[in-house]
């Protein structure tokens, strides 16, 4: 890319003109398609492993990313297939990983868990809570002192956002000024532990003021309260005006992790949401309504990403597995 | 399956209620050998000590079919035995349907269980085996041991038609490892406790070794209640015993102390299996237990010697005494200080452990007594 | 206070690493024996169920590392009760390490409390040619390669050290004694890990013993992978286990 058409593309992710709106929209359509089929394919016992799914909070993923290049990074969560799906991952080299194939884009050696693509400035799903902001201080401070104009954001839970390490990067990144967002996606639930159980009831961003840096709620649900948000930070980034602090308010519509019997939710408690906030519902009424985009237009891309996601389930599942020498490679030395 | 008339199974046993199969050891007579009743033929390893199978019937042993190192389920076929009338072919065929046909009984699930019972504000487990109109049996094990010590007999011993209780005492098996006082006192106060919760008002008591001087005490507290006192390797007739073994035994916290220990209780120390170490140990192990130990030994055997020794010369029941003549822990000299009526019997090559060692011999002895008392 | 901590994984420590081996590993030592910190952690650790990187570790050796903590790592369930009473009982930080893959084993376990010495290992099977030392898991292994070896006439003594802080050295210097040959299967990775410790301990200590080189069985030296096909690969199996006995007994096949 060029830097004109770099300058090009912010600012045009920006304005959110009929084409990013599209993108937006088959980008939270893919991160839902994405997750319920891979709901339904874990009951089936095929896939191996830990899967934690991101339905319900796609407007996030969205909403950020809309404003990023690919040069800009960002270090994600255990819940990581949406980040990686909206930062630009190719979709069926997700689902060979998901599957542990030789294919995947981490050669199957990582998994759902540790979904990276260095290429296109993800960082990596993380299976440790808490692990991501560390890192966005170290490719913010790199952004720094290389003199681009890259930001770094960190997705992290509400559960993830009492570790220390969390604390630890506000103070250095805003200490540095570094251009760096943490993003905290508030579910309500550290896998099963009610936030209230967990901290004292006062909103997270408020721990921006702490470490003097703006800190905002915004509902996550809100492709569009989020994108707004997230471009008053990022722009504050790149300007080397230093670190914010988002929370998006949001809900997850599936357990901790598939197999989570989810005996701390309420009844209808995800049913209701569905049927109120759902993100992509609220997105397709929004444009709609204001004759930005056709119905139809959306329902294309509905069918396409449909049938994106059959091909990429189809391909996974007839994937070779990795050979065993691959077990030896990818680590500096064996004994 | 067809009989064949002059031949007999020899079959693997079912010691004790869990056991579902066991290991060949080794034979103990050659193929062509004459057996006569009670001859020993084959050792196997059950879950407590390996032990001998005895012929189940006078005739030549003709078959060895079982290995050595097999594991057979309970009623595999060990051997056969038969008369010089029968046939080779004959045997052959017999074997051959056999193992065609035979399936092992399933584990049972309806089997006796031991039961628990309070009694004085314990838990006193015990396991009740057999029922009828027969006087009941209480067999009360001795120092470190548990109902499991009976496992070669209690079912032997019911077949008279009566009701066999065995008894943990407490701070043994699976009973309260509080032992309260730990004096003799104390446990007869247990063990009458335990009959009137069972509903026994006189019973056949039978105790072994520590057990032994409980039942005397018992006999004299309670004469009324006791119908016939059977001592197996008793402690109660004399001041000796073998104060290293009940300090090992309470010492001894590793499996290779543990079996050097209990290798003392027998004539045949390699009769001692894993698993009835392993077990030992597990009790061991319990909370309670070391403190439970540690007050009986100090009450019954202080300074290595017995404290008590029950005056028996007024109990007029009948009385049985069986000793090992090898016995390392309490000298089979003792035996002679029985009563003048008692009957005596003492077995060779027998050690502390004559309910086990010996089980059959012990089983045949205590049924004949049993006999003269009922018949 | 006893308190017990559950950490979920073992991976998860680092997080809080720091107040483990700085903080609780040391007061008792730092203060002059006047303080103590009886606090058990319990924690998951080991490959098998897809977890991938960061969790499936065996990281055990890092905490057998560290003076002042006491390290268990139970292979069945009556050992787990037994030891678990044992480490909330002793007053020094003990980390409790729990295959995630045992959990579905089944055992008879008492009712009563009772509790097993840290630093008793168990001999789980007797043998006179070759002593196998293996870590939680790894004695199943073992247990599986010693049937079938016992099928070839080799008599395998399996040593479970249930402990690996403090470690029951005098147990396998025993079975050494008796059989000259020495295998360590450990899942964690080979390098500073049980297998080269108890190695190395042995080849110390029981060198006019040896009648062969001792042998590790241990994961490679790489993180867990996440697919099963190499997952399966990476840890120690009994075949793998059979063929380091077999290299002591100069009976080794080729790889």
């Amino acid at each position: 890319m060029t830097e004109a058409e770099v300058a090009g593309a912010r600012e045009r992710h920006g304005e959110l003109d009929k084409a990013a709106l599209l993108d937006a929209y088959r980008t939270m359509r893919t991160i839902r398609d994405f997750e319920e089929r891979l709901h339904t394919e874990f009951a089936t016992g095929e896939i191996p492993g830990f899967v934690h799914l991101y339905a319900g909070e796609e407007a996030i993923a969205a909403g950020f990313m809309a404003h990023l290049d690919g040069d800009d990074y960002v270090a994600s969560t255990h819940r990581g297939h949406g980040h990686s799906i909206a930062k630009g991952c190719d979709v069926k080299g997700m689902m060979l990983e998901i599957y542990g194939k030789d294919g995947g884009i981490c050669r199957g050696k990582g998994g759902s868990m540790h979904i990276a693509d260095l290429d296109k400035g993800m960082l990596g799903a993380n299976g440790i809570v808490g692990g991501g902001p560390p890192l966005v201080c170290g490719v913010g401070l790199s952004a720094k002192v290389r003199g681009t104009d890259q930001v770094a954001i960190s997705f992290t839970g509400d559960g993830g956002a009492n570790q220390g390490t969390v604390f630890e990067s506000m103070n250095l990144a805003s200490a540095w000024d570094l251009p760096v967002i943490f993003v905290i996606e508030n579910n309500g639930y550290a896998e099963a532990t009610a936030q209230a159980f967990s901290s004292k009831g006062i909103d997270i961003a408020k721990r921006a003021d702490g470490f003097s840096m703006p800190g905002v709620v915004v509902d996550g649900h809100d492709f569009f309260a989020v994108h707004e948000a997230a471009g008053e930070a990022i722009r504050r980034a790149r300007e080397g005006g230093g670190p914010s602090l988002i929370e998006c308010k949001v809900n997850r519509y599936y357990g901790h992790f598939e197999g989570d019997a989810q005996t701390y939710r309420a009844d209808n408690e995800v049913e209701n949401i569905r049927k109120e906030k759902d993100c992509l519902m609220l997105f397709r009424q929004r444009v709609t309504s204001a004759g930005l985009i056709e119905e139809s237009e959306l329902d294309k891309i509905d069918e396409e990403v449909k049938n994106l996601i059959d091909e990429a389930v189809k391909e996974a599942k007839e994937a070779p597995e990795p050979t065993p020498d691959k077990l030896l490679t990818d680590v500096y030395v064996s004994y | 399956m067809s009989e064949t008339k002059g031949l007999t199974k020899l079959g693997m046993p079912k010691w004790g209620l869990s056991m579902t199969e066991g290991t060949v050891v080794q034979w103990l007579v050659e193929e062509g050998a004459e057996l006569n009743n009670g001859d020993e033929v084959v050792e196997v390893e059950s879950e407590k000590i390996n032990n001998a199978v005895e012929t189940p019937s006078p005739g030549v042993l003709r078959r060895r079919v079982a290995k050595e190192g097999d594991v057979l389920p309970v009623g595999g076929l060990l051997g056969v035995i038969a008369d010089a009338s029968v046939t080779d072919e004959e045997i052959d065929a017999y074997v051959e349907e056999f193992q065609a046909t035979f399936v092992p009984e399933e584990e049972e699930a309806g089997g006796p269980e031991p039961q628990t019972v309070e009694i004085g504000g314990r838990n006193i487990q015990y396991l009740a085996v057999g029922e009828g109109e027969g006087t009941p049996l209480v067999l009360l094990h001795g120092f470190g041991g548990d109902i499991n010590i009976w496992v070669f007999n209690q079912e032997a011993l019911a077949e008279g038609g009566r009701t066999v209780y065995a008894v943990d005492l407490p701070g043994h098996g699976g009973s309260t490892k509080d032992v309260g006082e730990g004096d003799l006192a104390s446990l007869v106060n247990v063990v009458a406790g335990f009959m009137d919760e069972m509903g026994v008002e006189k019973a056949h008591l039978f105790g072994h070794s520590m057990g032994g001087a409980v039942a005397a005490s018992f006999a004299i507290g309670h004469p009324e209640r006791v119908r016939s006192l059977s001592l197996i390797a008793s402690a109660g007739l004399g001041e000796e015993i073998n104060g290293e073994y009940i300090e090992g035994f309470i010492a001894a916290n590793r499996r290779k102390e543990m079996k050097s220990t209990l290798g003392l209780l027998f004539a045949n120390p390699d009769l001692v299996n894993r698993q009835l170490v392993n077990d030992v140990i597990r009790f061991k192990r319990l909370d309670g237990v070391d403190e439970a130990l540690r007050r009986l030994a100090d009450n019954l055997f202080p300074d290595g010697k017995q404290a008590d020794v029950p005056d028996l010369s007024g109990v007029e029941v009948p009385m049985l005494v069986v000793w090992g003549r090898e016995d390392r822990i309490l000298p089979v000299s003792h035996s002679e200080n029985a009563p003048q009526n008692a009957r005596v019997e003492v077995l060779d090559e027998t050690g502390h452990m004559p309910q086990m060692e010996a089980a059959g011999q012990t089983n045949r002895i205590i049924g004949e007594f049993l006999d003269s008392q009922e018949g | 206070m006893r308190p017990i901590a559950e950490l979920m994984f073992v991976d998860f420590m680092g997080v809080c690493f720091d107040q483990i081996y700085n903080q609780a590993a040391k007061f008792r030592y730092m203060f002059g024996g006047k303080a103590v910190t009886p606090m058990v952690i319990r924690t998951m650790y080991g490959a098998g169920i897809r977890a991938a990187a960061q969790h499936s570790q065996a990281l055990y050796p890092i905490f057998t590392h560290i003076p002042g903590l006491k390290v268990v790592i139970p292979s069945n369930p009556y050992d787990a009760k037994g030891l678990m009473i044992a480490a909330i009982r002793d007053d020094d930080p003990v980390i409790f390490f729990e295959n995630k893959v045992l959990y579905a084993v089944e055992g008879d376990v008492p009712e009563e409390p009772y509790t097993i010495p840290l630093g008793e290992a168990e001999i789980v099977r007797e043998g006179e040619d070759v002593t196998i030392v293996a870590i939680g898991r790894m004695v199943s292994m073992a247990e599986q390669a010693a049937a079938s070896l016992a099928d070839d006439g080799i008599e395998v003594e399996i040593v479970d050290p249930r402990t690996t802080s403090p470690l029951d050295t005098d147990t396998i210097y025993e079975s050494i004694e008796n059989t000259g040959r020495l295998v360590v299967v450990d899942e964690s990775n080979p390098r500073c890990s049980l297998a080269s410790d108890i190695v190395s301990l042995v080849t110390q200590n029981c060198f006019e013993h040896l009648k062969s080189a001792p042998q590790m069985v241990t994961a490679p030296h790489t993180p867990p992978p996440f697919s099963g096909s190499l997952e399966d690969l990476y840890v120690p199996d009994p075949e793998k286990v059979a063929n380091a006995v077999r290299q002591t007994v100069g009976q080794g096949v080729a790889s």
